[in-house]
């Protein structure tokens, strides 16, 4: 193969990596991606930087307590922001404006105004931007390819559930008086050893806010279709961090979409006691000719055996390209410029819907998405 | 042991599935029927066992009043009221389904001519394995306070027995109410303006919990499907069509067929009403526990064509 045919590799900025490092992590594994730095701004408490020195420490690539001083040294071609949901959209914004394009954790934003200037810095600077899903888990891809098949016809409704059998600390109902309420963002840094720290911040974050991107990713996908108007319930039903913190660990969403098509969305941290993997999470949908149920945790292989720890899952999923995929994706987005699978409009939307359910569980009422 | 005699009225085809279950009751027999037509007299006596026939409830009813302990009546909403009528006059305890009423005007409309100590309506629903497990594990205190129940109920185009909307989401509104024990405070439905027979439901209680209901009953070739979740504090629920099928590899793909439960649900309901009667059980379900169903199912029909929310205000739903 000659030097010509060799395909470009794209240098990578890690904007921040402070959760659970999936994102950063699959960008390394893919042939077609190079983690070169890491950067952060330096006014960060010390958390950030022991995260972030660490992940650096891995890959035996520096990390660069300056933003901008990283964007001027080095010659990136893609930023990888993995910070708190509160500071996704300014380092994406920092990324774009210096001509990178961008690959962003969920959620996008806590914000929709925050979107919104991302939505605007992506586009004026024609640079691709890929908000991180899960719509190419096997069984998501098999909907989808069923769908477009007209298999079930056209749709007219969509459900999803989507219940993660995580526990989130202590449960609801365990404060003793007098104790104080439990700091949301003291409980996701103990929470990152177990990998659950989704909603590390400063800035509490519902389940819906947390994980409603995979589910309204999935209704997306398979309906190509925006939400336009919902009505939701939220509780704080499991975790006594999320009472403490007055944001929804149990919600319902019922909502109409531009096309006609009705759907909900089940979505919950329902505890590690109640579901023996991870989660009950399926996609239902109901078509002109028929209907679609998903598993979505399907393929998946059974296994047990003797002393078997309690928390190791007895199902486990199998033959998932999902991170790969969405690397391929943005590479094919790169390259042709075509959209990638969840861009910076549809991450908006998604925010927007998020807004829209948690307006309507403190007004009771039916409310617009904007 | 002491026999309770029963009289079945209803269809011939409703006659040998309520005969089945004959030899599974404890306490009471087969007496007495009589047919909603009076051509299908001789066929629903063979299959409850011999059982008297008549050409009618009124025919049953002159001849073998003293014969007959309590009534079973099992036809159409719309033939229940001149049926529940009849019955009543003759003072015999009755259990009438598969749904006694499809509002709460039509209920009240027949308990204005029944006692409603003698008469239990049927909620077959109720007693479906699944439901009845999930049920005791609630009861046992097993999963907590429950804060989500969801419901997909996807019924063929044809299924017998669906009789409009009404008629189609009572069963599931009422298993939703009765594991919540309460009234949902606010409720909101939606219908697809692509699908005519298609029908959501949002209900919200008063500790916070809540329930969403998708029923459609437009399947194709004649198949249903149910999938039931109730998430609780401590646990979880899954009733799941989907995880109860079996699979034939016959040609391109495999097909999914539901592992089947016979008239289970018929016997318990029949054997609870009959143990009702003995005195050994208070009554499992009353006319007042129906008609909370049907307030909320009457609201849902009127919000689902609104588009608004529907609050429960003064024991009535006041769409705001």
């Amino acid at each position: 193969m000659s030097v010509a045919d060799t395909p470009k590799t794209y240098k990578a900025l890690v904007l921040s990596v402070v959760k659970h490092a999936y994102l950063p992590l699959a960008v390394a594994a893919h042939p077609r991606f190079e983690l070169v730095a890491v950067a952060d701004d330096a006014d960060n408490p010390a958390w950030v930087h022991e995260r972030n020195q660490k992940f650096a420490d891995q890959f035996s690539i520096p990390y660069i307590q300056n933003v901008a001083q990283a964007l001027a040294e080095y010659d990136f071609d893609i930023a990888v922001v993995s910070s708190e949901a509160e500071r996704h959209c300014d380092l994406a914004i920092r990324a774009a404006n210096a001509g990178l394009h961008v690959v962003a954790d969920k959620p996008m934003s806590n914000r929709v105004s925050e979107c919104d200037r991302l939505v605007e810095a992506i586009q004026r600077n024609n640079v691709k931007f890929l908000l991180w899903n899960r719509n190419f888990l096997p069984a998501l891809v098999q909907a989808k390819e069923t769908i477009d098949s007209g298999a079930i016809g056209d749709l007219y409704a969509i459900h999803v559930d989507f219940y993660f059998s995580k526990d989130a600390g202590p449960p609801k109902g365990t404060r003793n008086a007098g104790d104080p309420p439990i700091n949301w963002l003291e409980r996701q840094l103990e929470a990152h050893a177990d990998g659950s720290d989704g909603g590390v911040g400063k800035e509490p974050l519902g389940e819906l806010q947390i994980e409603g991107i995979y589910p309204l990713g999935y209704v997306y996908l398979l309906t190509g279709a925006t939400v336009a108007r919902v009505f939701a319930t939220t509780a704080t039903h499991f975790h006594q961090a999320n009472v403490d913190n007055n944001v929804d660990d149990l919600a319902a969403v019922s909502f109409e979409m531009e096309s006609g098509i009705v759907g909900s969305l089940c979505i919950g941290r329902i505890g590690a006691a109640s579901h023996p993997d991870i989660g009950e999470i399926k996609i239902h949908a109901l078509g002109a000719k028929g209907s679609l149920v998903i598993s979505e945790a399907r393929p998946e292989v059974s296994v047990y055996y003797r002393d078997q720890p309690p928390i190791e899952f007895r199902n486990r999923r199998i033959a998932n390209e999902n991170d790969f995929l969405l690397m391929d994706n943005f590479v094919n987005a790169l390259e042709t410029g075509s959209d990638t699978i969840l861009n910076e409009k549809d991450g908006r939307h998604i925010t927007a819907v998020v807004q829209a359910c948690l307006e309507s569980s403190k007004s009771g009422k039916m409310v617009d998405v904007l | 042991m002491q026999q309770l005699n029963l009289a079945f009225i209803g269809s011939a085809a409703d006659a040998q599935q309520y005969g089945s279950i004959s030899n599974r009751l404890h306490g009471a027999r087969w007496v007495a029927f009589a047919p909603l037509e009076k051509t299908q007299s001789s066929a629903g006596r063979e299959v409850l066992g011999g059982a008297r026939a008549s050409a009618s409830l009124a025919d049953l009813l002159t001849h073998h009043q003293k014969t007959v302990d309590a009534l079973v009546i099992h036809a159409p909403p719309a033939a229940l009221p001149d049926l529940v009528k009849t019955a009543a006059q003759s003072d015999k305890p009755m259990l009438v389904g598969p749904l006694l009423a499809n509002t709460s005007g039509a209920l009240r409309a027949i308990t204005e001519t029944s006692s409603q100590g003698t008469l239990m309506p049927a909620t077959p629903w109720r007693f479906i394995p699944a439901i009845q497990a999930v049920k005791a594990s609630i009861d046992a205190g097993k999963l907590g306070e429950i804060g989500l129940i969801r419901i997909h109920r996807w019924n063929a185009l044809a299924t017998e027995g669906t009789y409009g909307i009404p008629s189609r989401i009572i069963p599931d509104i009422d298993i939703a109410t009765w594991f919540f024990g309460s009234q949902p405070q606010k409720l909101v439905a939606q219908q697809s303006p692509l699908a005519d027979h298609y029908i959501q439901i949002h209900l919200h209680f008063e500790n916070g919990g809540m329930v969403v209901i998708d029923e459609t009953s437009a399947l194709p070739n004649g198949g249903d499907y149910f999938s039931l979740t109730v998430i609780g504090g401590t646990g979880a629920a899954y009733a799941d069509d989907h995880r109860n099928m079996n699979l034939i590899v016959d040609g391109v793909y495999p097909h999914a067929i539901r592992t089947g439960q016979r008239a289970v649900h018929l016997a318990q309901q029949l054997q609870k009403f009959i143990d009702t009667l003995a005195g050994t059980l208070q009554s499992a379900v009353t006319t007042h526990d129906l008609l909370k169903v049907l307030q909320v199912s009457d609201a849902v029909v009127e919000v689902a064509a609104t588009h608004r929310v529907s609050v429960w205000e003064d024991g009535n739903y006041v769409c705001g």
